[in-house]
């Protein structure tokens, strides 16, 4: 019989063709009454948050008044949720925060003992004994 | 497998002389060829003093944060040292004319490796100073790698 | 695009929604009862700026349209040109026939899927021009199927409207926000109360799960991809093919297709004689060996080569002779059906919508029966 298909899916390479903000969502959770969203307040009364979501134009800002400590939640494309506490924070690390960890894609933590991560097979292939001129072929 | 190397003084052509740059672009026919159009195709190129063997759509994982660097921007290489195909590899220490290639980067991500402490302690002393470890690390993803 | 709002209510009332989704049928466009037969009305029927439909659907407005701020974020995440209003998007993302008489996507999921099965076929079709049918079918669904369009949707930060009215009216949800959302879940649907991992299918949906070899995709997948699709058609009515095609090229056709993994062999030393006999090869098809390690060695290695006269076709490696003759049948194959060619001075070869296209490639001899 001929040769058949086997069903697979293409895999995306986010930057390749273009470039898509993981990030698609940001919510900065606050309260109006405690201490510790202070900084908060701040950046949201000086303006300063408007500023950035001026900037980050991909990214849906969303502003929610509660109870409790203030926290930063950043929705990633691939599903995940990174609730990031930004409690009893200056104004300028709040902004920090959302400005680490919008440029993040929701990816786990790790570190890459390599320098390259590579999907492709490799340009000149890999040595194989069997192709060596005979005259160099190890002899047992 | 073997693969046949040009040195960069052998074989050289000068075409393109009205280039702004007084170096000689090199004629890398046989490598267009030889790597299907650019298809196969991998470049060493060259971060601050690492070298780094890319193909296109590979991604290169710094484990620092690129200065003046932002998430979307687009990196263009310019200390490239080693381009090659299958067969053929074309190889100049000092560099290969910029002319000569196209090989671009995405700055995909700027995170942060996962978190650890180192402590330093001397023997028979009871302080320990605890160091915290957080580095950045910078994702790029190889746009273009071609041959002009 | 910052939005307030005052969750304490909600909250309470959000909480106890799951997951499961009524899954509507297939055609998720139909509704089931309509008073109105769709009636298209022409003055000629070469004339197209005179068809008129008779059922009434209204666009949103653009003032509306703006104040989504999903909708503003998803425009600028896509990098969407100006002219590409934030209606259209909208419409883009709308699957609902029922509700508020707005257009929904139909139009627009057709005209991309045309768009898109065009780019894509005429881009596999210049690259792998010697691929075999079955293959190159496969691969067109790898790019443009439902699952990777599905993806492609989820990848770009599209939101499901999940949230009943009832949630919505308890949580002061402005009525603009819906506008940026995916929106394809009937009412009902919304407001069942969802167990996670549970899925409630109808008589209609097991009836198509049969019918469709027992493949099974949910409504959502099914939403997502069109909304994709939708967008790329968007993009068509608002700017012209070439901003079309640069779009398609950059989100589509620059994912990685394995096509090396999609090869299924059944009889591949069968196959290659006859591709051989197709080829006209006067030489007879050998396999010799190339190498080994010895017959009684240890996990012995032997790599063997199929010859036509004195050129290689393919070489394989195998832990016996069989193993390494079938292998190299199968890289002789895979290196004749994976053949991509370019032009004589070494560049990518044009497509046929590209400009001062010439036909520069090969046209493959078609596929070989065993």
């Amino acid at each position: 019989m001929p040769v058949k298909a086997i069903p697979k899916v293409s895999v995306a390479r986010n930057g390749l063709g273009s470039y898509i903000v993981p990030c698609h969502k940001i919510r900065v959770n606050y309260c109006n009454w405690g201490g510790s969203s202070k900084g908060v307040r701040e950046i949201l009364k000086s303006g300063e948050l408007n500023q950035l979501g001026l900037t980050k134009k991909s990214i849906f800002f969303e502003v929610v008044k509660r109870q409790g400590h203030p926290s930063v939640e950043f929705y990633y494309n691939n599903d995940s949720v990174k609730d990031i506490p930004v409690k009893n924070m200056e104004a300028s690390d709040v902004l920090k925060k959302i400005n680490q960890f919008s440029q993040a894609s929701g990816a786990e933590l790790f570190k890459w003992n390599h320098k390259v991560l590579s999907t492709n097979e490799s340009v000149r292939g890999i040595w194989s004994p069997m192709h060596v001129a005979k005259n160099d072929r190890h002899k047992i | 497998m073997f693969a046949r190397t040009f040195q960069g003084a052998l074989s050289l052509s000068s075409r393109r002389l009205a280039s702004t740059s007084a170096k000689i672009v090199p004629d890398l026919v046989p490598l267009k060829l030889d790597s299907i159009g650019s298809q196969s195709l991998y470049s060493v190129i060259s971060i601050y003093n690492k070298k780094y063997l890319v193909t296109k759509g590979d991604k290169i994982i710094l484990p620092f944060k690129l200065k003046d660097a932002e998430v979307g921007d687009s990196l263009i290489f310019n200390q490239v040292l080693t381009l090659g195909s299958p067969q053929y590899t074309y190889h100049d220490a000092k560099g290969i004319p910029q002319e000569a290639y196209n090989i671009q980067a995405k700055v995909v991500e700027i995170t942060r490796e996962p978190y650890y402490e180192v402590i330093r302690k001397k023997q028979r002393c009871r302080r320990g100073k605890t160091i915290p470890v957080e580095p950045y690390q910078t994702h790029l993803m190889i746009n273009e790698l071609k041959l002009t | 695009m910052l939005r307030l709002s005052s969750r304490a209510g909600a909250r309470a009332c959000a909480n106890f929604r799951s997951s499961i989704v009524k899954n509507l049928s297939s055609s998720l466009y139909f509704s089931s009862s309509s008073i109105t037969k769709h009636k298209t009305t022409y003055d000629n029927p070469l004339e197209y700026g005179t068809y008129k439909s008779n059922i009434y659907t209204h666009r949103l407005p653009e003032s509306t349209a703006e104040q989504s701020p999903e909708l503003v974020a998803l425009h600028a995440r896509l990098d969407l040109p100006k002219a590409y209003s934030l209606s259209t998007l909208s419409q883009a993302l709308n699957m609902e026939t029922k509700s508020e008489g707005l257009a929904n996507n139909f139009g627009l999921n057709t005209l991309g899927k045309s768009l898109l099965s065009y780019y894509v076929a005429e881009y596999l079709l210049i690259k792998y021009p010697r691929l075999p049918m079955p293959i190159h079918n496969q691969a067109i669904d790898a790019y443009m199927g439902v699952e990777p369009l599905s993806s492609i949707g989820k990848s770009w930060g599209i939101q499901p409207d999940t949230n009943s009215k009832l949630e919505k009216y308890l949580a002061q949800e402005p009525f603009f926000m819906k506008y940026g959302k995916l929106r394809y879940l009937e009412e009902t649907s919304k407001e069942e109360v969802k167990e996670d991992g549970v899925i409630e299918l109808t008589g209609d949906e097991i009836s198509q799960i049969e019918q469709n070899h027992g493949r099974y995709t949910p409504s959502e997948q099914d939403a997502y991809a069109a909304s994709v699709r939708s967008i790329i058609g968007g993009l068509y009515t608002h700017t012209d093919e070439l901003t079309t095609k640069q779009f398609i090229k950059n989100h589509i056709l620059s994912r990685k297709l394995p096509i090396e993994q999609m090869f299924q062999f059944q009889q591949p030393m069968r196959e290659l004689v006859r591709l051989g006999d197709k080829l006209g090869f006067k030489d007879p098809l050998e396999v010799r060996l190339i190498a080994e390690t010895g017959r009684l060695s240890s996990h012995a290695i032997f790599v063997t080569g199929v010859f036509v006269g004195t050129e290689k076709l393919g070489e394989g490696v195998g832990s016996s002779l069989a193993e390494s003759k079938t292998r190299a049948a199968v890289n002789a194959l895979m290196g004749y059906y994976l053949y991509s060619p370019i032009s004589s001075d070494g560049e990518e070869l044009k497509v046929p919508s590209d400009e001062g296209y010439k036909f520069e490639g090969i046209v493959g001899l078609g596929d070989v029966a065993i």
